[in-house]
């Protein structure tokens, strides 16, 4: 197959014009019967002699032999005078020419030189003058000039075409391109599921950016209702937006396209127009809402299947997505719980650390706050505080609870919690990370402490930060072995040990904490505690 | 046995271009034409097997082509498939037409429209079967 059928529409290209000038050749624009379409392009007084009626009928004539001719041929109908045509076409009908003329010596003698400069009112010796300065063809010159001035043309003629043929093909390639990396980003981005509005923001946004939506709308349906958010250059207020989805509520779309609804829009002025596009956000037989898109710019406002298909891929990703939060949030929900069910399991045991974990990791976690870690950070910190006595459960209840001082024996048996704990948890790959303070929250800065004894930094941050708020909270709280330490005794005794058993700076950003909520938590433990004796 | 002749139908060449070299290499005869009317002419003249064709083109769209070739005595058994970013405007005029066998969204897939031409020549029944 050729690219090079008849075209549809087919000027003659205008580098073959303007080569033909190079050339020393004249050209003129003419219909299919030969008569012009356009002034010769020529010297001014040349261009009046060709516009002579003698010449004319000269082009007439030779128009009416092209017309029967599959490619129109180059001719000298008169000594000195060659005549180079070139079809223009229109819907696959011959609709004119270019031609280009060039001279020779032979012209100046011409019978129809005098004619027609007498027709056109012109002086002979005039025309003559100038005729000469543009006769420089012969015979021979002549024919290369034809065959060259053919293949010029067929090779513009196709290369035009072809350039056409790129440019479709590099619009296709360019937005092939923008979706593709389009969804690459985005499926990267999938990941991001403890944050899910930043990945929402990143569909709407990539959607407003490559399909050129001035505003897109992310409306979120679950149990507690609807939310929408808005994204895209244009902020619609909430009356526009409100009309929009009222209109798509009542569920007669314009058109649908797949399972996008597509909703025109009849007011030219309006924002949200001209056309409003909706998909629903599906996976897996549940709804998680709809993407509604409009005030489309570019060239082509008018939605094609081009946006449409992206607009499936896009909530297709996002369904997929809210999925994946929905079981990763079930999934963390049943996780703590076990969590939280361990430490009550332990504080069942000993009533008088009952909350003496959630504040533990309370106070850990707003140490670790005023230490500059990150919200990931801080709450492995606060998971860490929840579980770092776990291994108690090892330990037998009658030293656990036994009031009054214990036996080196017995305190041996206690010192053997951080161990027991840390065998406990070490199972399970998402702790991982906490196992650390479980272990060392009871070693000391000065290297005293157990069950490693190290020192200084070789103590893992973590549980530095839980060996002050542990130690904070046991004299805070009555214990079986002591009664609490009146508030300020308890700050005294921090600051007194920072250096020795504490790590200076985590003891310095404890001593900086609001510690009203954490007063709040006691108070609450304390009513809960009364409650269940009495129970 | 001659290959079955595919008449591509759109006024971008690069469609055209891809389609051809698709439809060729799956073994069939490809012709093309830039718009409804020149593809008439050349349905007229050449009686292709199956013709794919877009549907908004100059002269002539691609559903007055369908509906031209319906109302002629011969070229109405010929099967079209329509190429369209925004079929959704004609599909209820399209399903109208017996001739129209299939609406394709663009942007498709050569290989899997080519799978298409082949069920549908497959099952057509004027003896105008695949290589």
């Amino acid at each position: 197959m050729s690219l090079l059928r008849p075209g549809t529409h087919q000027p003659v290209p205008r580098e073959l014009v303007a080569r033909c000038h190079e050339l020393g050749l004249l050209t003129w624009r003419l219909d299919a019967n030969g008569l012009p379409m356009e002034e010769p392009d020529a010297p001014e007084l040349l261009a009046m002699w060709m516009s002579s009626k003698q010449f004319r009928a000269e082009l007439t004539t030779l128009a009416s032999a092209w017309s029967g001719m599959d490619t129109p041929q180059a001719v000298e109908p008169r000594p000195g005078m060659w005549v180079f045509p070139f079809e223009e076409v229109h819907r696959r009908r011959r609709t004119g020419y270019v031609v280009a003329i060039g001279f020779g010596r032979e012209i100046l003698e011409s019978d129809l030189l005098e004619p027609s400069c007498v027709g056109g009112s012109l002086q002979l010796s005039a025309v003559r003058h100038q005729l000469a300065a543009h006769a420089t063809l012969n015979e021979r010159c002549a024919q290369h000039l034809s065959s060259s001035l053919r293949w010029m043309f067929n090779d513009l003629t196709r290369s035009t075409k072809d350039t056409q043929t790129i440019g479709g093909f590099t619009e296709q390639l360019g937005f092939a391109y923008e979706t593709v990396t389009m969804l690459c980003e985005l499926g990267r981005s999938m990941g991001s599921i403890d944050d899910p509005m930043s990945f929402i923001r990143a569909v709407a946004e990539s959607l407003a950016e490559t399909l050129q939506y001035g505003w897109v709308a992310v409306r979120l349906t679950d149990e507690n209702g609807d939310k929408v958010h808005q994204y895209g250059s244009v902020r619609l207020d909430d009356g526009e937006l409100g009309v929009t989805i009222a209109r798509i509520d009542s569920g007669e779309p314009d058109a649908v396209a797949g399972s996008t609804q597509i909703y025109g829009v009849d007011d030219p002025s309006s924002r949200l127009g001209p056309q409003v596009v909706c998909h629903p956000i599906e996976r897996a037989g549940k709804r998680f809402g709809m993407i509604i898109a409009g005030g489309k710019a570019g060239d082509d406002p008018q939605v094609s299947t081009y946006e449409t298909k992206s607009f499936e891929s896009l909530t297709g990703l996002l369904g997929a997505f809210l999925e994946n939060v929905g079981l990763y949030e079930e999934q963390r929900q049943t996780f703590l719980g076990t969590i939280r069910a361990m430490s009550g399991a332990l504080d069942a045991k000993d009533r008088y650390t009952r909350g003496h974990s959630d504040r533990v990791a309370h106070l850990s976690e707003g140490i670790a706050r005023s230490l500059g870690f990150d919200e990931d950070e801080a709450k492995r910190v606060h998971l860490a505080g929840i579980l770092h006595d776990i291994g108690k459960i090892g330990v037998p209840e009658s030293v656990l609870c036994k009031p009054g001082r214990l036996t080196d024996e017995e305190f041996g048996k206690i010192k053997l919690h951080p161990e027991i704990g840390h065998e406990i948890l070490k199972g399970i790959p998402s702790l991982r990370d906490v196992l650390p303070g479980v272990l060392h929250h009871h070693e000391r800065y000065d290297g005293r402490g157990y069950p490693h004894g190290l020192a200084g930094e070789d103590i893992p941050l973590l549980a530095r930060i839980i060996g002050v708020a542990d130690t904070f909270d046991a004299m805070s709280s009555n214990r079986a072995y002591h009664s609490k330490m009146p508030r300020e005794v308890v700050l005294a005794e921090i600051r007194k040990c920072s250096g020795s058993q504490f790590d200076p700076r985590v003891a310095e950003a404890f001593l900086t904490l609001d510690l009203s909520e954490y007063d709040r938590m006691v108070a609450d433990h304390a009513s809960q505690d009364a409650f269940t004796q009495a129970a | 046995m001659t290959k079955p002749l595919i008449l591509l139908v759109d006024d971008e060449a690069h469609i055209t271009h891809v389609m051809s070299r698709a439809v060729q290499s799956a073994g069939f005869e490809a012709m093309t034409a830039e718009d409804g009317e020149e593809a008439y002419e050349l349905a007229c003249e050449r009686r292709p097997t199956l013709i794919v064709t877009d549907l908004q083109m100059p002269y002539m769209s691609g559903i007055d082509l369908a509906k031209r070739m319906n109302e002629h005595h011969e070229l109405g058994n010929i099967p079209v498939i329509l190429l369209s970013a925004r079929g959704y405007v004609v599909s209820e005029e399209a399903g109208d037409l017996k001739n129209i066998r299939m609406i394709i969204e663009k942007p498709f897939s050569a290989k899997s429209v080519v799978g298409h031409i082949r069920d549908l020549i497959g099952g057509d029944e004027s003896g105008r079967t695949a290589a």
